[in-house]
């Protein structure tokens, strides 16, 4: 039962990497996007690089926290977190 | 991930890129050769070898223009370059019909102005490029998401691969030969870190080109989210490559030249020297960017008054009578207005700062001629907003629109720029492309010795078992049958029949065919002597292609070396070290397949892992 669960939550973790992952770096390229405010062409550039940079980051510091509970709950809460913010500074897909 | 972070960036990076692994040597494999298509399409229409390059290619564009298409709406014309040495033309007769059409309508051998006739339909090199970076046989998009997928797990693994390793460049110094496992960890890490720069940033820079598919929010967009700058510079590359490409697939519908008589000593000769051997020596001095507007500007002065003189006196040149007579056919009443395109193709040499690759002349012979000078693919990394420079004249030789694009611009589409010029190596000269070449080669080496290590390492624990088995398959196939399909895909390009119908497809069909065997074979008999056999095949594909080329190309050895038609001999050389490669393996394999079968048969109980092989 314990191997049982301790599968779920890793595949749990690989998801919230791979899925949870791609919302984040989303955001958070969006975030800098507006920060930085580039427009048009460079806009789309710019997120081009920064997502990849991100998600490529977002997934190593997925996978390098000991407990897959504490991976999830992390990536959980940084998009509940970011994207909270995205919205509430009027931010739209 | 209990075990720190060693571990479970070991973990991370042996699965991520296991899962795709077998797709990422392909892309590789099909990535590197692309850094060579021109050259490989070359290779691959052998009517094309009886081109030698000259001087003056021009003169025969002109003149056999001017017998095909006299007074016509355009001509266009692609210049012979290092990559590709004939002569591309394209035209719209005089009240001819706009065509929409990919390539060239006639190649010429610019040495004899003799059109090439029926060359070959091939998939050339063409094949491979789009190949490894939207598979075949999938519709484009899915094949880019997958392909995107594979990249980005291919970046995690090269990041992981670096945290993972303690003494990462201390390991690089080490080569254990003959130690199995170990070796195969040693040739992974030379192979990762001789050109790990090379193999972040191509890795990144196709993820971003690969943007417009995988960032869907974005707005959509086909290659690389780049609408703007982007798309513009992606029409203006596909039109420059694909002229160079249709240059290379054009001849079936190419016109005979008999009737037209080449003079490469054309009148004008004498007047461009004096005419722009000034501005020669001055482009020789503008090295610097900041001199360049001052330069042009100084250029376009002095030669603009001799110009035309020159232009009007050239109309009573004797030779404007010859070409009246060439001319007979359409328009004989007519009388020609020349323009002196070698002086203007000098002049815009010099105002384009670079070599120009192909002209456009708009109502030539006519006094209301246009003549539109591009310059070649940008040789500078930073040469990325506003396209391919070009500038246009009249009849009267005044520049009446240019372009220059400055590379000047924001800090993000510098770096997009410079980047995406990188993955695509269009700036690359042929040092430069040898070298992307070369490290193209050390990342297939990377991603296949990946793929061994795996299961070298886990041999006695896991054979026999659905996993490793299938692991072991595809390796096989992923692997040594990739070069099985490449090696036949090039020999089918000499052996099926030049007339038969969609000879590409069936180029392709054959690359695929001879894949899908390999993978059978894998399959079924991996164990007897799968990848000695594969491996061999496929080397005695290889040592034979440059025996083949000679046999069914009409360019003998010796005559491709007195012409110069490097870029072919050098594919034939390339073939050569490959089938070295492979038959190297060969050899070790055979050596290693006899000590086995010599020693007595050890108990298969299972080993602890080598402390070194952290993979």
């Amino acid at each position: 039962m314990l191997v049982s669960s301790e599968r779920w939550l890793f595949i749990a973790r690989v998801f919230a990497a791979a899925v949870g992952g791609y919302a984040l770096s989303t955001v958070i390229s969006l975030l800098l996007l507006m920060v930085l405010d580039y427009e048009g062409r460079e806009a789309r550039m710019f997120t081009g690089m920064a997502f990849f940079l991100a998600y490529v980051t977002i997934v190593i510091v997925a996978f390098s926290i000991c407990s897959h509970k504490k991976a999830v709950g992390v990536l959980l809460l940084g998009n509940v977190g970011l994207w909270g913010i995205w919205y509430l500074v009027g931010g739209t897909l | 991930m209990k075990g720190g972070l060693r571990k479970s960036m070991t973990w991370l990076h042996t699965w991520s890129s296991l899962i795709v692994i077998w797709i990422l040597f392909a892309i590789f494999l099909t990535g590197t050769t692309s850094f060579f298509r021109a050259e490989i399409t070359h290779w691959m229409t052998p009517e094309h070898h009886v081109s030698t390059p000259v001087d003056q290619p021009l003169h025969a564009a002109v003149e056999y223009l001017e017998f095909v298409a006299p007074y016509g709406e355009t001509w266009q014309i692609s210049l012979p370059d290092s990559r590709s040495p004939v002569l591309g033309l394209n035209w719209q007769a005089e009240g001819e019909e706009r065509q929409r059409r990919r390539g060239a309508r006639a190649v010429l051998d610019p040495s004899t102005s003799e059109a090439i006739d029926e060359a070959r339909d091939t998939a050339g090199g063409n094949f491979l490029f789009r190949f490894h970076y939207e598979l075949y046989g999938v519709p484009r998009g899915v094949g880019q998401w997958i392909v995107g997928i594979a990249s980005m797990l291919m970046f995690i693994a090269i990041i992981s691969g670096i945290i993972m390793y303690r003494k990462i460049f201390a390991d690089f110094f080490s080569f254990r030969p003959g130690k199995k496992t170990a070796s195969w960890v040693d040739a992974h890490v030379v192979g990762s870190v001789l050109a790990l720069p090379f193999h972040v940033m191509i890795t990144f820079t196709g993820l971003f080109l690969l943007a417009g598919t995988l960032l869907f929010w974005q707005g959509g967009n086909e290659r690389g989210g780049n609408q703007g700058q982007g798309q513009q510079q992606g029409q203006q590359q596909g039109q420059q490559e694909g002229q160079r490409q249709g240059r290379q697939q054009a001849g079936s519908e190419g016109h005979s030249h008999e009737n037209a008589q080449v003079n490469p000593q054309r009148g004008v000769q004498e007047g461009k020297g004096q005419n722009t051997g000034q501005n020669t020596d001055q482009n020789t001095d503008q090295n610097t960017d900041q001199n360049t507007d001052q330069n042009r500007t100084e250029i376009r002065a002095e030669t603009r008054a001799q110009n035309r003189t020159e232009s009007r006196a050239d109309i009573e040149n004797p030779r404007t009578g010859r070409r009246q007579q060439q001319a007979t056919p359409v328009s004989a009443q007519r009388e020609p207005v020349d323009v002196d395109l070698d002086a203007l193709f000098e002049q815009a040499e010099a105002l384009l700062n670079q070599s120009v690759a192909d002209i456009t002349v708009t109502k030539p012979m006519t006094d209301g001629v246009e003549i539109r000078f591009r310059g070649s693919e940008k040789s500078h990394l930073s040469h990325f907003r506003g396209g391919i420079p070009e500038v246009s004249f009249n009849a009267d030789g005044d520049v009446i629109k240019e372009n220059y694009p400055s590379g000047a611009e924001g800090a993000v589409a510098t770096t997009y720029g410079v980047l995406r010029s990188l993955h695509e190596g269009h700036f690359a000269d042929i040092i430069t492309r040898w070298l992307l070449f070369f490290a193209g080669v050390l990342g297939t080496v990377m991603v296949g010795s990946g793929a061994l290590l795996w299961s070298q390492k886990r041999q006695r624990q896991l054979a026999g078992k659905r996993g490793y088995e299938l692991v072991s398959a595809l390796n096989l196939a992923g692997i040594a049958g990739m070069f099985v399909a490449l090696g036949a895909y090039f020999w089918a390009n000499r052996i099926i029949p030049v007339d038969i119908e969609d000879r590409g497809d069936l180029e392709i069909a054959t690359f695929f065919s001879a894949w899908l065997l390999c993978l059978f074979y894998a399959v079924l008999f991996r164990n007897k002597h799968g990848w000695l056999i594969q491996l061999a095949v496929a080397g005695v594909l290889f040592v034979l292609l440059p025996v083949l080329d000679f046999l069914t190309s009409p360019v003998g050895l010796t005559d491709a070396i007195a012409g110069g038609d490097w870029v072919r001999l050098s594919f034939d050389l390339i073939a050569l070290l490959t089938a070295l490669g492979l038959w190297t393996a060969v050899y070790y394999l055979f050596k290693k397949s006899r000590t086995t079968n010599n020693k007595p048969v050890k108990s298969r109980a299972p080993q602890k892992p080598m402390k070194d092989a952290t993979v």
